[in-house]
Formats: C-alpha cells, sequence, structure tokens
C-alpha cells in the first residue's frame, strides 16, 4: 500500500517538474522571439539611419565636386594659356577659380560610430555589415585625409604666391553661389569674390615654376574628383544594398 | 543590465512553488501512510 502511494507521489512529482520545465521553456521562447523583434526595429533604425546619412554626404560629395570642376577647368586653361605663344587667352579664364579656394569636407558618421562602438553585431546581413563598415573605415576615412589633413594635396597656399606675383584684383566681382542652394540640409554659402586679370603676362608665362605647381595642383585635383566620384559610385550601391536588406527586415 | 531577467525571475518563482508543491505533498503523503497504519491497526 505504501509503495503504491510512494509510486504514485513520484509520478505526481515528476509531472510537476514537467510541467513547471515546460512553463520556462514556453516563457524562454516568448522572451527570444520578443528580442528578436525589438532587434530587428533596432536594425531597420539603425540601417535607414546610415542610408540618411550617406545620402546627406552625396550632397556635401556633390558641393566639393563641383567646384573642383570648376577650379580643374579654369587651371587647365590658364595652364593651357601660360605653355603656348598667345598674347592673349582664346577663350575667358577665370583667374580666381584658377587659384580656386581651400575645400574641406565633414561626413556623417555618428550613426556608424555609435553602432561600432555598441552593437555591430546587431547588422545580421553579413555581407552588408562588411561594407558599411569597409565604406566608413576606408573610403570615409581616405577621403577626409586627402581633402582635410594633407596640406600636401591642398596647393591653394603654393599656387597664391604666384597669383600675387603675376596678377591684380579687377573691378568686376563674382558670386560663389551654391548649386544646390534649395536644399535645406545643406550649407549654402553666398559669398563674393573680385575677379583677377593679369598684371605680368610675360613673368608668368616665363615662370616654369608656376606652371608646374599648376600641373601639379591639377593632378591632385583630378585624383580628388575621381575619389569623389568614386565615392558616390559606392554610395549608391551601398544604398542599394540598404534598401534591399530593409525590404526583406520589413517583409 | 545583466541581472535579473523576465525569465529568472518566472523560473524562480516556478520553481520555488514547485518546491513547496512537493514537500507538501510528501508531507500529505507520509501522514496519510501514517493513519492508513493507524486504522489497519485498531
Amino acid at each position: 500500500m505504501e509503495k503504491n502511494k510512494t509510486r504514485k507521489y513520484f509520478k505526481y512529482a515528476i509531472g510537476e517538474i514537467i510541467l513547471v520545465v515546460f512553463g520556462i521553456l514556453i516563457a524562454l521562447q516568448i522572451n527570444i522571439a520578443n528580442e528578436k523583434r525589438k532587434d530587428r526595429i533596432q536594425e531597420i533604425t539603425i540601417l535607414e539611419n546610415i542610408q540618411e546619412d550617406i545620402l546627406l554626404d552625396t550632397l556635401d560629395i556633390s558641393f566639393n565636386i563641383n567646384f573642383h570642376k570648376a577650379f580643374i577647368d579654369a587651371e587647365k586653361r590658364l595652364l593651357f594659356f601660360l605653355r603656348n605663344n598667345l598674347q592673349e587667352p582664346g577663350d575667358p579664364i577665370h583667374y580666381s577659380s584658377a587659384l580656386g579656394v581651400p575645400l574641406t569636407i565633414a561626413l556623417h558618421k555618428s550613426t556608424f560610430n555609435n553602432l561600432q562602438n555598441n552593437q555591430i553585431g546587431i547588422i545580421t546581413n553579413n555581407k552588408l555589415k562588411k561594407d558599411i563598415s569597409r565604406f566608413y573605415d576606408f573610403f570615409v576615412q581616405a577621403v577626409s585625409k586627402i581633402e582635410n589633413e594633407k596640406p600636401i594635396y591642398e596647393t591653394y597656399g603654393s599656387k597664391k604666391v604666384f597669383f600675387q606675383k603675376y596678377f591684380k584684383l579687377s573691378k568686376t566681382s563674382y558670386e560663389m553661389n551654391n548649386v544646390q542652394s534649395n536644399n535645406e540640409d545643406y550649407y549654402n554659402p553666398n559669398t563674393e569674390k573680385f575677379n583677377m586679370e593679369f598684371k605680368d603676362i610675360k613673368g608668368a608665362k616665363n615662370d616654369d615654376a608656376f606652371k608646374i605647381e599648376l600641373n601639379e595642383s591639377i593632378f591632385i585635383r583630378q585624383v580628388k574628383i575621381d575619389f569623389y566620384i568614386d565615392m558616390v559610385n559606392r554610395i549608391k550601391e551601398l544604398n542599394d544594398a540598404i534598401n534591399e536588406e530593409l525590404k526583406t527586415l520589413k517583409r | 543590465m545583466d541581472g535579473f531577467n523576465i525569465i529568472m525571475v518566472i523560473a524562480i518563482i516556478l520553481f520555488a512553488r514547485l518546491g513547496v508543491r512537493l514537500v507538501t505533498g510528501y508531507i500529505k503523503m507520509k501522514k496519510d501512510t501514517k493513519e492508513d497504519t493507524c486504522t489497519k491497526d485498531n
């Protein structure tokens, strides 16, 4: 009789234990599903923020590309004129543009920095994670260094000496208008600068150092333009990849 | 925070409740057995 009761009790005890374990497992599953849902929402937010950042970066990059293109065009015309026998340039040259202005670039990195410091693992697509890391760790770094940190790539200072020597300010001025001034997220400079005209054409034509400096400037500017264009293409690719991932995540 | 999460709390409550039920069940079984033995002796 006692043996029968003990057996009954053990059956009851095992049943209770199994019920408790099942209860905990179900709660665990619900918790995991909830965590995944929250991670997915966070991943979507982060990807959307990165997308917004890189699209804003294209504005700054386009701004620099436009200025670099205007400057390189004037530099090429000036160098061509200095190297031939013409007394006056065939086409008008914008000498102020040939001197240029130092440009800087400020790219949006806050979302990536935040992601890197806290939760890089939240991005589930490994290829996209690598692409984003490479974009910020290499391309953004490189373009920032070339444009902002390496004075050797900025020829404005070295050209200015020659411009002070061979040019003078003319009476007319021109506006440095921004080509994307209708965009609110954008710095919209609207400044004026006096034009320049030749003071000593002969001296400039005989100065090889000036020509070499212009040639170097053209080369470096072309490198910068190519780098920027490459970066815009990469931003486009990254933007498409993020769009694809967002579609999958929102499904 | 890496402290107690909701699953930990549920597990502790369920296991504590399980312990109480098992102990009270065991005591009840012992008591019933004792009572049965007494009734048989009488």
